[in-house]
C-alpha cells in the first residue's frame, strides 16, 4: 500500500508542476476517447468518422472548458445519426436535449461522469463509474450516470439496428423510430439504470459511515447491490441479461475502483487512533486514520487540506 | 522583497477568484427568495419543454396506435391523466430545483465568508508590514 501512497505523492508533485499540461493531456484522452467511441458505435459519416478529424476536435477540447466535451460528444451522436436516417438524427436530438435540460444542468460538475459512464460500459464495466462516484462524488451524480447509460443503450441500438433501418422505406419514419425506441427502451435497460443509481447511492452511503475501512467496504456492497438488481430484474421482470459477463464486469470494475481507491485515500486502519477532547462549547470525538505512506518527506511540514463529502 | 506569507494569501485569493469563485460570487449577488424564484421559473419552462419533447417521442412512436384510437378514445378521461402526469414530472423536478438552489447557496455563502476572511489576513498582513 506504501507503493500507492509514495506513487500517488510523487504524481501529485508532478501534477503541481505541470498542471497545465497534465490538464491538457487528460481533455484530449477524454475528448479523444469518447470520440473514438462514437466513432465505433455509429460510424454514418465518412467524414466526421475520419481520425484525422477527431483529432482535431479532441485538440480544440484541450483549450475548452471540461463542460463543453459532452456537448462535443451529444454533436457527434446526433450529427452520426442524422447521417444514418432522419429518424435517428430527430431520436437523438430529442434525447440528448431531455437529458441536458432535465439533468445535466443540476450537475455541471459532474458531467465527467456522463461521458465516462458509456466508455465504460463499452469495456463491460457497467458499475465502475457509479462506484468512483460514489466514492469520490455525492448522490446526485445519478442525474449524470444514469442519462450517460441510456446514450449508450441508444448507441448500442443504433450501431445493431443499422442494416434494418437502412433496408426500411425512406419515408417510414414511424417505423424506424418505433424500431429503435422499442430496442432501446427494454426492461434490460431499466434495470441496469436502477441498479447503476442504487449502487452509486450505496457506495455513498456506507464510504460515509465512520467504521473501519467503510469505503472497501463500499465497493464491495456496492458491486453487490448491482449484481443483486440484475437478478432481480431477472426473476421480476425477465430482463434479457446475460449475468456471466455481468459478473465478471462487476467483479473487474470494483477491483479497478479499488486500485484507483488505493491512490486517492491510502489508509492504514491498523494505525487509527480515537481521540476524545473538549472545550466550552463541544465535546469532540475524532478517530484519526495515518495515510499509508506515513509523515511528509523530510524537511517538510504536513499540511491540512479539506476533504469535500468525506466523513470517514 | 516578497513576503512569501502575503504571496500565499494572494494566491489562495486568486484562484479562488478565477475559480469557484465566479460561481460563488454571482450565487451570493442575488437575495435568497429571488435565485430560488428564478431557477424554479427556468425549471418550469425547461422540463414544460421537456414533456413536449417526450410527448411528442412517444407519440411519434406508436403514431399507427393513436391513429386507430383516435375515433375512440374518451379525450375527456385522457386530458386529466396527461394533466396529472405533467405535474407530478413539475413537482417533482422543482423539488430536486429548490434542493440544489439551497444546497448552492449555502455552499456560495460559506465560501465568500472563507474568502472575506481571507481577505481580512491580507489587510492584516500588509498593516504589519
Amino acid at each position: 500500500m506504501s507503493l500507492f501512497g509514495g506513487l500517488k505523492d510523487k504524481l501529485y508533485r508532478a501534477y503541481a508542476r505541470h498542471s497545465q499540461l497534465f490538464d491538457a493531456a487528460g481533455k484530449f484522452l477524454l475528448c479523444g476517447g469518447m470520440c473514438i467511441l462514437i466513432r465505433e458505435a455509429v460510424p454514418f459519416h465518412a467524414l466526421l468518422s475520419n481520425l484525422l478529424l477527431l483529432g482535431v476536435i479532441s485538440a480544440i477540447a484541450m483549450l475548452l472548458p471540461l463542460q463543453v466535451i459532452p456537448v462535443i460528444g451529444a454533436v457527434l451522436i446526433t450529427a452520426q445519426s442524422f447521417a444514418l436516417d432522419i429518424a435517428a438524427g430527430g431520436a437523438a436530438a430529442a434525447l440528448l436535449l431531455v437529458f441536458f435540460l432535465l439533468f445535466f444542468r443540476f450537475v455541471p460538475d459532474d458531467t465527467l461522469a456522463a461521458v465516462l459512464t458509456p466508455m465504460a460500459m463499452f469495456f463491460g464495466l457497467d458499475p465502475f463509474i457509479p462506484i468512483c462516484c460514489g466514492l469520490r462524488r455525492s448522490p446526485a451524480s445519478v442525474f449524470a450516470v444514469c442519462p450517460g447509460a441510456v446514450v449508450y443503450a441508444f448507441l448500442r441500438t443504433l450501431s445493431e439496428e443499422a442494416d434494418v433501418i437502412r433496408g426500411m422505406e425512406t419515408k417510414d419514419y414511424v417505423g424506424k423510430l418505433q424500431l429503435i425506441l422499442g430496442n432501446m427502451f427494454t426492461d434490460s435497460l431499466v434495470v441496469i439504470v436502477l441498479g447503476m443509481a442504487a449502487c452509486l447511492v450505496t457506495v455513498y452511503a456506507v464510504r460515509c459511515l465512520s467504521a473501519d475501512y467503510a469505503p472497501y467496504l463500499g465497493i464491495l456492497l456496492g458491486g453487490l447491490v448491482y449484481i443483486l438488481f440484475l437478478l432481480l430484474g431477472r426473476a421480476v421482470l425477465n430482463a434479457e441479461l446475460y449475468l456471466p459477463s455481468a459478473l465478471v464486469g462487476t467483479a473487474a470494475a470494483a477491483a479497478a475502483a479499488y486500485l484507483l481507491l488505493l491512490f486517492w485515500m491510502p489508509l492504514r486502519y491498523a494505525k487509527s487512533e480515537y481521540l476524545r477532547f473538549e472545550d466550552d462549547d463541544y465535546y469532540y470525538y475524532v478517530k484519526a486514520i495515518p495515510k499509508a505512506h506515513g509523515a511528509s518527506y523530510p524537511g517538510e511540514s504536513a499540511s491540512f487540506r479539506e476533504v469535500p463529502n468525506q466523513k470517514s | 522583497m516578497v513576503d512569501p506569507e502575503r504571496l500565499r494569501e494572494m494566491i489562495s485569493l486568486s484562484s479562488f477568484e478565477s475559480g469557484r469563485g465566479k460561481r460563488a460570487r454571482r450565487i451570493s449577488s442575488y437575495y435568497r427568495s429571488d435565485y430560488l424564484g428564478l431557477n424554479m421559473i427556468r425549471t418550469f419552462f425547461l422540463t414544460t419543454l421537456a414533456d413536449l419533447i417526450i410527448a411528442a417521442l412517444i407519440a411519434a412512436g406508436n403514431a399507427e396506435k393513436l391513429l386507430d384510437s383516435l375515433v375512440y378514445v374518451d379525450f375527456g378521461s385522457l386530458l386529466p391523466l396527461l394533466l396529472a402526469v405533467y405535474i407530478l414530472t413539475i413537482a417533482v423536478f422543482e423539488a430536486v430545483t429548490v434542493a440544489v438552489s439551497v444546497l448552492q447557496m449555502s455552499r456560495a455563502a460559506r465560501d465568500m465568508s472563507d474568502y472575506e476572511l481571507h481577505l481580512r489576513d491580507l489587510e492584516e498582513l500588509y498593516k504589519r508590514k
